[in-house]
Formats: C-alpha cells, structure tokens, sequence
C-alpha cells in the first residue's frame, strides 16, 4: 500500500499510532526472501492484542526463523474501518502495510467468544470470504489458535485449520510446511494442502470431519470423513519451557495498551482444579520456569525494552515454586532503574499479601482476591480451596500493610446456588469493611465487588451445567445491588446477555455458524467492548436462523450426551471431569496436585508429559508416584 | 547535570502524540543506558520535561526536550547511544549541556516557527493578495472550543508576528506559543481562506529577548 495513503488515513482516524507498524523491536523482515508469510491477528483494538503475551511469543519464535515471516494486524477502530470501506482500502499488515489477502496464511488467536463477530469483519475488510467453502485456493488460508479452540465448532466453518495446544515449536512447523508446499507447486491444491497439514501433530481440519445430530438437536457423532485422518487430534504440549522458545525484544507499542509492561512467563498452567475454570484445565500440566532463566530474561527484556514495570505472569503467579526468591531479585536488581514488578494475580492468602507488599515499595492502590463465592458451601462445590479465615486474614494482612481499598470478583450463577450464597458475597463485603476500618483508623478503606455471570465451558467439570436464564442472573444482580450499598461499598457487575452469548457459543456445534454470520451482518463486531455489545444483533441473528440460544446456553446435558468437541483432545479425560462434577454436587474437595497426589486428570499419562515444579525435593512431580 | 536535547519528528512519527511520546524517550534512554534522574515522592517518574506541545499529524524540525542525569555524561555519547535507540524519523540534532537552574522550556519559549507546503499548485500571486489583506485586518477572530466544550472566540492577529511567503509560494509564519496562548497554524490557513491541501512543518521554537529571536539552545538565564 503507498504511503501517501496510509498518510491520507492515519491523518483522518484517533490513535494513528496504532496502525504505523515501527515500533521498537518489529521485526519487517524481506518479503521476496521469506515465501511463508503469515499475518497474526488478534480480533480486537490494537491497545488489547498487543496486550497478549502469545502474540509476542510467536512472533518472535516465527520470525527468528529464516524463509518465514509474521507480520501483525488488529482489528481497526471504527474510524478506520469507515475510511476503509468508503475508500474500498483493504485491510492492512502493519509492519509491510499489504493488504491481508497478499498473506498464504492469515492466523486468528480465539481469546473470547465475544470476538467471533470480529473476526468475520476482518475478514471481509480484507475482501476474503468468510467461509472457508467460498474460498478457492487463491485466497490465504485461515488458521485458528488460542483458548478458543478448546470448542472451536461454532466457528469451524470460517476456518481452513485449528492449532491445539502451545505454538512456538507448532507454528513454525507448520509455516515450514507452507514453505515446502509453495517449493512443491502444491500451494494451490487447497485439499492437498490440507491432507498435508493434518498430518502435523496438533493440527485440525474441521472439514475432514463430519458432524451428525440426534433428533433432539445434540451431536450424535464426529467422525473423519477422509483416510489418514485421526479420529482425535490431540493438543501440543512443550514438555519443559526453559527449553521453549521465549521473547526478550518482544515489540513496545507507542500507544499506551491495556498490558503496558514487560511479560514474564514464570510458569504455565494451573492445577488448582476450580471446577468452572477452563484454562486451569486445557493449559495443563504445570510447567514451571527456572529460576536462572527467568532472570536471565528478565535482564534481556528490561535491556531491549525499556519498559518501567515487569509483571509476573501466569494464572496463579503465587504458586510459582520460586516466586518470592524472583520476586525480591527482580526488585534488588531494576528498583534503582526505576523499573517495578507487580504481580498480576494474587491467591487469597497472606502469603500473596506480603509477597505483594515486597514488590510493591510505593504507591499502594488497591489489591484483588476472587474468592469467586460468597459461602463456604458454594466455596467447595467449586472446589476454589478458600475459606473464609484465608480471604479475612488476607484482607487484614493489606489493610495493615497500607492498602485501603480491597476489590473482590466473585461468579453469579454457580451450580446449586442459592440465595443465602448471594447473601453470603453481601456478607463478606461488609465483614472486610468493618476490618479495614479497625486495623486502618482515619483511613476510608473502600471495598468493590464485582461480579460476572458463570459461564459453563467445555473441558471443565461444569460443562454439563445449565447457564442461569438471563432474567435470574439479572434478579440476582439486583439483589446484590440492594445488599451492597452504602459508604465504603461499591458494586460492578458485566452485562448478564454478554455472558448469555458467550454461555451459547462456548459449547456450541457448527450450526452456530450461521447465527455468528447473521450477527455479524446485522453489525455486531468489537463485542469485547460493552459500548459496542448489541444483543438485538443477536436476538434478530437467532430469530432469523431458527437456532435457540436457550439449547446452547440454559440446558443441563446429559452425562452421556456427545459434545461437539469430543474428538478433540486436551487432556483432561472426560472421566474425571464427570467425577469432577460429582464431587462438586457433594461439596467435596479435590486437592491441587502439585502437593503431590495425582487427581488422576490423564494429562501427564495421556500426553506423555510431566509436571515441571522448580522448588525442592518435596516438590516432586507426582504422576510418576501414580 | 541537564541536558538540552533538540531534535526533529518527521514522517509518520508526526502520529505519536505527547504522551506517546514522553513514553518513547523514556524507554529509549533506559534502554541507552542513560541514568536519567528520578522525581521524589510517591510515584517517582524520569525527569523529563518537553517543550511546548506539537498538534497530532504535524512534523517538526525542531523539538526540544530536557533531561536530568542523575551522573555526568558526555553530551556527545549521550546523542549517539540515545539515537541508536530511536524509531526512524526521530533524529536527535544537538545535544548540550545547560544550567541546573536554566528555566523549563515551557516558560521561555513563546514563538514556533512554521513553513507550509503547498500539495498542489497554488497562484502566488492570489496568495500575496491574501495574506497581505490578513495582515492589515486589525483583528482575526476565529472559532475555537474550550475547555469545557463551549465555543468561544478567539483574535489570533496579534499572535501572528510574521506571514511571508518565502521561498514563493510556500509561507513561513512566526506565531506565538506557550503559556500567553498558543496560534495554530491550521488557523492562520482557514483566515486566509486557502482549501489546498498543504503539508505543514514546525521549523522552529524560539524565545523573543526584544527584537531578537533566541534558540532554546542558546538561553541560558
């Protein structure tokens, strides 16, 4: 694309700065001289893709390849996209500025299911139809990664092929492949193309699988309707992330973004085994980093970036084996930079409270804990392993530390909830007031409560649950409203149709396809954001493809009943999410496996992998005790 | 010590706005290895301090920033290690050692030069005829919104201390800046009622001692 047009639009949109492509560490790499070339995008504002430590992750493990490249595009504000339609300017990379469709692969990270709609306008911003049957061989190929793919079905049919499971080894296989088949003279032959991807591990052709449906509207079966293709598709999994591939120049954006810090990945995983949580289970198992790699990185990063803050990341930071040795090395070696760590989520105990405090030698602004239920009963069913006495002493811990204002998330919705859980979550707000004003006299300590509605998700132990209907989570919602109230007191909650949506297309079959696609003719797209979320999209999108949300989202599914997903495999057995769910309804808890008992999830045996912990001999991985 | 870095923003980095840019000379010193001096109190920042701001979309060749070392530096390999971690189209011009206590930029600077290319081809003739009829107005109201989003009018005529054409047709202007108000370029265009479409550059920032025009980099006191 010329400059002087990119000039001509940058000069007509907010925030041009995200669309220039030179920040500091992109990587524009010759186009003639790297025939596999991909564009990653992340369907949402620049300011939240580039927040996204995957992004970084692959973009780097792809272009420190030679004869491939990654370049980057995000989904356009709604200035841009305006000026693009009006002026018919495809869709463009940022790094080269070409248009989408010059790419052989343009690559999608499923992060929400609320993206889904955004997805589809990009691509047709990039004049590429929508699904994958309209496209001939002329047209990119389309990939899918991310969470999302642990139920991909509702949007199978806009893609060509799925990666399961971690991509730094994966994607680059998979771009070398495209490479070979471009050499071959095979690139236009889309069937062969993608015989020859699913023979990579990891990898998923969705039209190499046929889908049937029961009279009542469940999935009867998936089969593959090709030779040679499996009849599950098994995730990636890296066995040991300090040999992986990790970023140290990752790209500094010019714009402030959401994530506006150095990423560094301590561990991956989580094996705490909350039973609503599906990252907890399709990340598995633990995989912890070295506590000499990590600051090596941390050295790297700080040097090649610049960046003022260092965030420990991973989905419970608290649990990694070595984190308070890093934490304080971490702080020892940059603090006199000027350069912070944080930690960017906090298990409810002290413990995470005084590393939090270690870390954190100035400006005190608020701390979160989600115990996720207001009663210990609720608490158990979902198997979140806190008690009250953990969230009081926690809190008592900050408020004395001089924090003032304590958030709390906590979940609607949950399984066998009940009033007196709602009442519960009331409760504990006020009981964590009256401390703070006790242990921090003359301050005006302020507690927010914020709560989403659950969402069942494939591959955890509620995925045969109903989704409350839309009207009880709202009469929920406003219960709460009346209980919380009054100084110090502060009530948020999300839009309950969002989560209605979400709870649709999570476990949702092909079918979906067609409503996503209605949706998105009748406007929807950006729906991460609440200003742009418009649920007569939807309803209209519903009414005019016959398909009933309510089946998706409020129906209790039979333990036999075949999901849509079922011939993908992440793992964790279906057995144990079923015993999972059992234990749930009888309020039993199942304990973390890194303490050293196998919970028997079929990770470790099932993908011939181990759990990596960095501590000391009692931290022995357990699966080889099993 | 301070330092006095000049420096020009052309091209596309004529998108990145102040914040952005406060950002950017941030991480590109930490990552020179520069050991800027930090604020004191509660949330410690870099001593950092910019000249007056530049519109979003404009490119300038003159910009200025002031930075506090916490140790003595060579300003010559301070210009080098800094510009090799710089975007292109950010290219530091001079770099000079000033006073602890030379005032901020902010409170000396009160002109910014502009010069205004043409994109298409325009009659200079129609254009001297202009600018000279803006000149002898004795006032230039134009339309401008405040801060609290209410309109208000604004006389720009005594702000517009030069309006030539030089070299013909490109115009150079001399407008005051800073803290007495500030004259936008875009509106001495719109006075002069021109629709071309123009490419507009700040060529300067200076501060007026009498009739003179003195340099940023060479105020001392």
């Amino acid at each position: 694309m010329p400059d002087n047009i990119i000039t001509n639009l940058l000069a007509r949109v907010t925030k041009p700065a995200r669309y220039l492509g030179t920040e500091w560490n992109a990587v524009h790499k010759d186009w003639e001289e790297n025939p596999a070339r991909m564009v990653f995008i992340y369907p949402d504002l620049y300011e939240v893709g580039m927040s996204h430590l995957g992004l970084a992750i692959l973009y780097g493990a792809v272009n420190e390849q030679p004869g491939m490249l990654m370049e980057r595009a995000f989904a356009p504000g709604p200035d841009m996209e305006a000026l693009l339609r009006e002026n018919r300017i495809p869709l463009f990379s940022l790094e080269s500025h070409r248009p989408l469709a010059d790419f052989d692969v343009i690559g999608f990270t499923l992060q929400y299911e609320m993206s889904y709609t955004t997805i589809l306008n990009i691509l047709d911003l990039a004049g590429v139809p929508v699904l994958a049957t309209e496209r001939g061989a002329g047209y990119p190929l389309i990939i899918g990664g991310g969470p999302g793919v642990a139920n991909p079905e509702p949007v199978a049919p806009f893609f060509d092929c799925f990666l399961l499971g971690d991509g730094e080894e994966a994607l680059p296989e998979f771009l070398k492949l495209v490479g070979q088949l471009k050499k071959e003279g095979l690139w236009g032959h889309r069937l062969e193309v993608l015989d020859r991807i699913a023979t990579l591990p990891g990898f998923y052709v969705p039209s190499f699988y046929d889908v049937t449906y029961n009279s009542d509207g469940t999935v009867a079966a998936v089969v593959p309707n090709r030779p040679g293709i499996p009849e599950r598709v098994s995730k990636r999994v890296l066995p040991d992330l300090d040999e992986a591939y990790f970023p140290t120049r990752p790209i500094v954006p010019f714009l402030e973004v959401v994530h506006d810090r150095i990423m560094l990945e301590v561990m991956r995983g989580c094996t705490h085994g909350c039973r609503f949580c599906q990252a907890g289970a399709i990340y598995r198992p633990v995989r912890e980093r070295d506590l000499a790699v990590l600051l090596r990185q941390a050295e790297e990063l700080v040097r090649h970036t610049g960046h003022e803050e260092i965030s420990l990341t991973s989905l419970s930071t608290a649990d990694y084996s070595r984190v308070e040795e890093l934490a304080r090395a971490l702080v020892a070696a940059y603090g006199d930079l000027g350069v912070s760590v944080s930690l960017p989520s906090l298990r409810v105990d002290a413990f995470s409270v005084r590393l939090a405090d270690a870390v954190q030698q100035v400006r005190k602004s608020s701390l979160t804990f989600a115990p996720e239920a207001g009663s210990q009963r609720l608490r158990d069913v979902i198997n979140k392993g806190v008690t009250e006495d953990d969230i009081l002493t926690a809190t008592a811990e900050a408020f004395q530390a001089g924090w003032q204002a304590i958030k709390l998330y906590f979940m609607l919705g949950l399984p066998t909830e009940g009033e007196e859980d709602l009442q519960g979550i009331a409760g504990l707000a006020r009981r964590i007031l009256y401390q703070g004003r006790e242990l921090a006299p003359g301050k005006k300590p302020t507690v927010t409560v914020s709560v989403s509605s659950f969402v069942p998700k494939a591959w955890t132990a509620f995925q045969w649950e109903p989704q409350d209907p839309v009207a009880v989570l709202k009469e929920k919602q406003q219960l709460l409203r009346n209980h919380i109230k009054g100084p110090g007191l502060r009530f948020n909650w999300h839009d309950a149709e969002i989560s209605y949506i979400e709870a649709v297309l999570a476990r949702g079959d092909r079918r979906l396809a067609a409503a996503i696609m209605a949706a998105w003719r009748r406007g929807a797209r950006l729906e991460g954001w609440s200003e742009y979320f418009s649920y007569a999209c939807w309803e209209g999108a519903f009414q005019e493809t016959g398909l009933d949300p309510a089946f998706y989202a409020n129906r209790e599914r039979r333990e036999e009943e075949v999901f849509p997903w079922d011939h993908l495999d992440f793992g964790v057995s279906k057995t144990f999410l079923l015993r999972e769910r059992r234990r749930a309804r009888s309020g039993q808890l199942t304990a973390d496996c890194r303490s050293g008992r196998c919970t028997g999830c079929g990770v470790c045996p099932g993908l011939g992998v181990d759990l990596r912990l960095k501590g000391g001999p009692e931290d022995r991985a357990p699966a080889d005790k099993v | 010590m301070r330092l006095r870095i000049k420096y020009s923003k052309t091209g596309q980095m004529a998108f990145l706005g102040h914040l952005e840019m406060l950002r950017l000379w941030q991480r590109a010193m930490r990552r020179a290895g520069l050991p800027v001096a930090m604020s004191h109190g509660f949330n410690p920042h870099p001593r950092l301090a910019f000249g007056p701001a530049l519109a979003l979309g404009l490119e300038s060749l003159a910009e200025y920033l002031d930075v506090e070392l916490a140790a003595d530096r060579e300003p010559d390999r301070v210009q080098v290690e800094l510009q090799a971690q710089l975007p292109p189209g950010l290219e530091i011009l001079l770099v000079r050692t000033i006073p602890d206590q030379a005032p901020a930029l902010t409170a000396v600077i009160d002109v910014a030069a502009y010069r205004v290319n043409w994109l298409e081809e325009i009659d200079p003739g129609l254009l001297q005829q202009r600018v000279g009829a803006l000149l002898a107005r004795p006032e230039v109201p134009v339309r401008r919104t405040g801060r609290d989003g209410r309109p208000r009018v604004k006389d720009i005529r005594p702000g517009i201390l030069k309006l030539v054409l030089d070299p013909s047709p490109d115009l150079a202007m001399l407008l005051q800046c800073g803290p007495a108000g500030s004259i936008r370029p875009e509106e001495v265009l719109k006075a002069l009622a021109l629709e071309a479409p123009a490419r507009v550059v700040r060529t300067g920032l200076f501060a007026r001692r009498g009739d003179d025009l003195l340099a940023p980099e060479d105020i001392s006191g």
